[in-house]
């Protein structure tokens, strides 16, 4: 029996004169899988689900079960807009499943809807509406600027005024709304706000917006990067998050009456956030190139702090719209746009649920100075940092209980496992750095 | 001929209560608050269910609340303006009248909540503008232009072309075209909107916002 989603699947790629299915799915680092089906599969595809070789896919690969079932989700179901020419291809997002009918527990999609039933459980749903930020650069060998432009600079500068329209319109047609898109501080630096929507859709959203982005560049023949700090001493890319959380068709964050509009369970969640912020970092940052981005003086966050106004603070509860209670919200300020969002956006969930589970209490809000004090200032305020490099994330991550249990024994395991292997690679580089301070003088 | 219940707190003579009613036949049949079940509705049968919300409006938005998903007959509640500020929209309620509204208002809004949609359901293409929804084949256009549209975009914007100019609640939304038993709450319904305005481009203003109530296909 069809569901009627299958249904209008089927119908549609009929209809349609739809050529090829692509099944998209993601490995554990947040890279698209995608492999094509023809209309005579789709029926078993949707039914039964549909077999494919694992192995050679990041952190699927474990030789004796190299045989994977997608199974694909036809809620997700997509006609790809490929103009001007006649589209001849959909989409479908997929769950991955092992042929002995369990879920394959190194698939990233079903470890956010894990962490998202741990939500309903108590009563919320999850939403979440990112920031991605990203350069435009001639190609991808270098990072020549297509353009001096700065933060909402309407100016001839702004060459990739033409290249944004047509991603946002590209965007919309998937069905992915755009709140705000506009220059960013840097030169050739863009961003693009997406709408909030809920987890499952929204990580979904980021994988199809960041092809999207990259396609539409490549047509116009430039190179478009989530690189979080492509550039030494300008500003990085990040993927600010705001989240909320409802409970009965209410904002669960909002208080009118507190001083920051913000419930009890609001600041328990952010301080869960606060608490966890140096163990998850590991998967909200998972490069070495991340923590580049976390640095002093580019906007970005160091310290572990939450504020209203500084834009520094590792959180902000922002004040556009004092009031109103749908717009309540925290906003995330470390993750970055390179980050495996299903995976990213499930342990900020699984950090702030456990500070409502454990009635965490919120620290005061970060003063303006909290650059000016010296360590042993902060020590004693008891503000922490993130961590210094991937490196020391990876040390905080492997020791955590909470992103071991959220990600799962196969996905934390391999993901430590792997970011050890880039960080060794690492370390033992010579870089253009060392070469340039040391030959000439040592 | 419409056959009326009128829900009010105590058990009244809706001719008396409400002047608007006066000689209306069949004559509204009365019932209390706290006899209104889903059985009493299965019983009557109406066309359109008035509810007295004058004396204590949250009280009958809470008899709308607890009745709107057993009966297919449309909820309308009579208010005095002091609640409106106040009253709780999100009950599913169709529409309301102030209670000093002239007998003719009644009628007319008792008419356009209760008239069947103007093209049923068995329509297969439904035109509204330059939109064109054909439900058997799943295929909505804009100026001949077919939409990429996923089921749920696709179910929303059918539901709410097949009832033009009238408004559609988050929550009537909801369990039309998600079903009751689905947990994603009615800001699913928003997010869907705003996905379908996406994908409608200039055709974005044909759904129309109602504050704090929900959404109108243009009529």
């Amino acid at each position: 029996m069809l569901t009627p989603d299958q249904e209008f699947v089927l119908k549609t790629v009929e209809e349609r004169d739809i050529k090829f299915v692509r099944l998209w799915f993601t490995d554990i680092l947040g890279f698209l899988k995608s492999f094509d089906i023809t209309p005579t599969d789709l029926e078993e595809a949707l039914t039964e689900g549909i077999g494919f070789d694992g192995s050679a896919i990041e952190g699927f690969a474990r030789i004796e079960e190299s045989d994977m079932i997608a199974w694909p989700d036809p809620t997700t179901f997509q006609v790809m807009p490929t103009h001007p020419t006649r589209s001849d291809s959909a989409r479908m997002f997929c769950d991955i499943w092992l042929p002995d009918g369990t879920p394959f527990p190194g698939d990233p999609r079903q470890v956010l809807k894990k962490a998202l039933r741990q939500a309903s459980d108590m009563g919320y749903i999850y939403y979440v509406g990112p920031e991605l930020e990203f350069f435009y650069f001639r190609d991808s060998k270098g990072t020549d600027f297509l353009d001096q432009g700065g933060y909402f600079d309407l100016t001839p500068l702004d060459e990739a005024g033409e290249l944004r329209k047509r991603t946002v319109e590209y965007l919309e047609e998937m069905g992915i709304p755009v709140e705000y898109v506009h220059h960013e501080v840097a030169p050739s630096q863009h961003e693009i706000d997406l709408r909030y929507d809920d987890a499952l859709s929204m990580a979904d959203n980021v994988i199809t917006h960041r092809l999207v982005v990259k396609e539409t560049a490549q047509q116009l023949g430039v190179y478009a990067t989530f690189m979080p700090k492509p550039i030494a001493g300008v500003n990085g890319s990040g993927m600010h998050t705001h989240i909320s959380l409802f409970k009965d068709d209410r904002n669960a964050f909002f208080d009118p009456d507190d001083e920051a509009q913000l419930s009890k369970v609001g600041k328990q969640f952010l301080a869960g956030i606060l608490k966890h912020a140096e163990e998850i970092c590991a998967v909200t940052n998972q490069w070495v190139n991340s923590y580049k981005r976390l640095v002093q003086g580019y906007e970005a966050p160091v310290y572990v702090c939450w504020a209203r106004r500084n834009r520094s603070a590792l959180v902000r509860v922002p004040m556009y719209k004092p009031g109103k209670e749908q717009a309540t919200r925290l906003e995330a300020r470390f993750p970055d746009a390179a980050c495996n969002p299903y995976l990213a956006f499930s342990v900020i969930l699984a950090a702030g649920l456990k500070g409502i589970k454990e009635g965490y209490e919120l620290p005061p809000e970060a003063d303006d100075n909290i650059y000016e004090m010296t360590p042993s200032e902060r020590k004693a305020a008891n503000i922490g940092a993130l961590p210094e490099d991937l490196h020391e994330a990876i040390q905080i991550c492997e020791q955590s209980e909470l992103v071991r249990e959220t990600l799962g024994e196969h996905t934390f395991e391999w993901f430590i496992r792997n970011k050890k292997r880039e960080w060794n690679d690492y370390k033992s580089y010579v870089t253009p750095y060392e070469l340039e301070r040391y030959l000439p003088i040592i | 001929m419409m056959r009326l219940l009128w829900l009010s707190p105590e058990r009244v003579d809706p001719e008396e209560s409400f002047a608007c009613l006066a000689g209306k036949r069949p004559a509204p049949e009365p019932i209390r608050f706290s006899d209104a079940t889903p059985d009493t509705l299965a019983r009557y049968l109406p066309d359109a269910i008035l509810v007295d919300g004058r004396a204590l409006p949250d009280d009958a938005a809470g008899v709308i609340r607890k009745l709107r998903n057993e009966t297919g007959a449309p909820f309308l509640a009579v208010l005095s303006e002091a609640a409106l500020a106040t009253f709780d929209w999100s009950c599913g309620l169709a529409d309301f009248v102030i209670d000093r509204c002239p007998a003719a208002e009644l009628e007319a809004r008792l008419a356009r909540v209760a008239s069947p949609p103007e093209e049923p359901m068995s329509t297969d293409v439904v035109r509204r503008g330059e939109i064109t929804i054909n439900r058997e084949r799943f295929e909505v256009k804009v100026r001949g232009e077919t939409l990429d549209l996923t089921f749920k975009e696709f179910e929303l914007i059918a539901y709410l072309a097949q009832r033009p100019g009238r408004v559609c609640s988050r929550t009537s939304l909801l369990s039309e075209v998600w079903g009751y038993d689905f947990f994603g709450g009615t800001r699913t319904v928003d997010v869907h909107v705003r996905r379908l305005r996406a994908k409608l481009g200039h055709e974005a203003h044909m759904i129309e916002t109602v504050r704090n109530v929900g959404y109108r296909f243009a009529g």
